[in-house]
């Protein structure tokens, strides 16, 4: 072993040339200088570690969802990626959830989950939540031809989330391809324990506020990133940010009345009826859409459990082909994420 | 303009460049960008450590990516996320041993190969790549060893003179 080795590595390195700044980074730089500074936060963060510049309110906020495991590496068929691809799978045209197609406005029907939603029992005692998901998206890939390809990913997500000091666990599994053996390996991210501070607040464990102005100001920060350009306003971020919330710790009974009841506040969204959702349970669905002709011009679908309030189930419909391979046609579901436990247990090694 | 937005200013300018880099290093084009985005927007709203500022910077872009690619996964759709970044060359392709070399990269512990291309692709000291790694520099050079030392023995085969 000698520094050839280094050298090597150096050579390899897919981004070797400095260059000035574009417009892009002009753009970042200016929407950042626009974003409120918290005075007390720059104020403790000089001298902090590096390794704890992760542990932050933002990325907190950006860390809405569980990694992704890593149990097969599939070797890239595309030259020039760091990481391991795999083989893309056809990419397939969901159908939208067959809900009303004309809808009527949300606001009695989302008061009145919020009334079911209060009665419900507070969650079990524990010092982990425990959330357990599913979803299923449609992606797309630049393809060594120089086509766009399609492909369909499904992952099955766990987390366990100690809020006394932000350690728990993860164990993830994306599944890649028509045989659903694969899973793809992705930087940054391991299964298994993790080590206290990977899960921050307020993010993940921090109650939902019921007063409306800080619930508010929650969800303005939790969605309103650059990451997530997610379009449709505030209301958007309202319909997003129930969804997100409900994937990010365990929700009691006043927390699922106060979103509920917040949404109801929202225009634009419209009660669609009964539905069964991917999983096979029954709901009510809630639609919401953003404008024609924005960034994300699509449909938004929220379905919740008529008896209790509870999220089950988020989709996304592109309206419009831009966002979708070309051989799949518009309107299309290009994301489902299904809910399919949020609870507390005592225990990392407790699977509910 | 006020002396901290001055600053920020100059540390932008200084160093924006070099945390998109370590994004492209390590995902497609459109995320290194939200990446590089949400790493300044921490060290604006934070402020950063008065020395040596890039290695932070690295730090808080290795767990915005690691967060960002968890987020995509699950919620969003037709992302472009495989996608090489198009609007960079790339050297490596016209390379054999390149290729052969980020293979056996990606091979590695996350752990290792952050440790290995901190101080080739990022050309951090290893003082400064392990503030970037958030450990300590004993345990990073521990941690640089095992990353040669595996990746060495990964390359072993397919070396030129072996093929030979």
């Amino acid at each position: 072993m000698t520094d050839d080795l280094l050298v090597r590595v150096a050579a390899a390195d897919p981004a070797p040339h400095a260059a000035p700044l574009d417009d892009g980074a002009r753009a970042a730089f200016a929407t950042i200088v626009a974003t409120p500074r918290s005075r007390r936060r720059a104020r403790r963060a000089r001298g902090d570690a590096a390794g704890r510049g992760g542990r932050v309110a933002l990325v907190g906020a950006l860390a809405a969802v569980a990694a992704t495991a890593y149990l097969v590496v599939v070797p890239s068929r595309d030259a020039g990626l760091l990481w391991p691809t795999a083989y893309p799978a056809a990419a397939t045209r969901r159908e939208p959830l067959p809900y009303d197609a004309e809808g009527v406005p949300a606001r009695p029907y989302l008061l009145a989950l919020a009334e079911r939603a209060e009665d419900q029992p507070r969650q079990p005692a524990g010092r982990y939540h425990y959330l357990r998901g599913r979803s299923e998206y449609l992606g797309r890939k630049n393809l060594p031809n120089g086509a766009i390809g399609g492909f369909d990913v499904t992952q099955q997500t766990e987390e366990w989330i100690g809020e006394h000091d932000g350690s728990g666990r993860v164990e993830d599994f994306e599944v890649v391809g028509e045989g659903g053996e694969d899973v793809e390996r992705l930087p940054g991210r391991t299964n298994g324990p993790q080590p206290p501070g990977t899960f921050t607040a307020p993010f993940y464990w921090e109650p939902i506020p019921s007063d409306p102005a800080a619930l508010r100001e929650r969800l303005r920060i939790q969605e309103d990133t650059p990451q997530r350009r997610i379009g449709g306003g505030v209301p958007g971020q309202y319909f997003n940010g129930l969804y997100r919330v409900w994937t990010t710790k365990a929700i009691e009974p006043d927390e699922s009345a106060a979103l509920l009841r917040a949404l109801a506040d929202q225009p634009g969204i419209l009660y669609r009826g009964g539905v069964t959702d991917r999983a096979g349970r029954r709901g009510v669905a809630f639609t919401l859409d953003t404008e024609p002709g924005t960034e994300r011009h699509e449909r938004r679908v929220l379905v919740l459990d008529e008896g209790t309030g509870a999220f089950l189930e988020f989709e996304e419909e592109a309206r419009t082909g831009t966002d979708l391979p070309l051989d799949v046609p518009a309107p299309a579901v290009t994301s489902v994420t299904m809910l399919l436990a949020n609870t507390r247990v005592d225990s990392t090694a407790v699977r509910p | 303009m006020r002396d901290d937005e001055a600053a920020f200013t100059a540390l932008f300018e200084a160093h924006y460049d070099s945390v998109l880099r370590y994004g492209r290093r390590r995902t497609d084009e459109q995320t290194a960008r939200d990446v590089a985005a949400e790493t300044f927007l921490v060290a604006w709203r934070r402020g950063v450590p008065d020395d040596d500022p890039l290695p932070w910077l690295y730090g808080v872009a290795r767990n915005c990516l690691a967060n960002a690619a968890r987020s995509s996964r699950r919620e969003t759709r037709a992302l472009p996320r495989l996608a090489g970044p198009s609007a960079t060359p790339d050297h490596a392709d016209a390379s054999n041993d390149a290729t052969v070399v980020r293979a056996a990269l990606a091979l590695l512990p996350e752990r290792d190969r952050e440790a290995l291309l901190l101080v080739t692709w990022e050309d951090l000291p290893t003082r400064a790549a392990a503030r970037a790694a958030g450990c300590s520099e004993s345990a990073f050079a521990v941690r640089l060893h095992r990353a040669r030392k595996r990746l060495a023995a990964l390359l072993e085969p397919r070396l030129p003179t072996e093929i030979s």
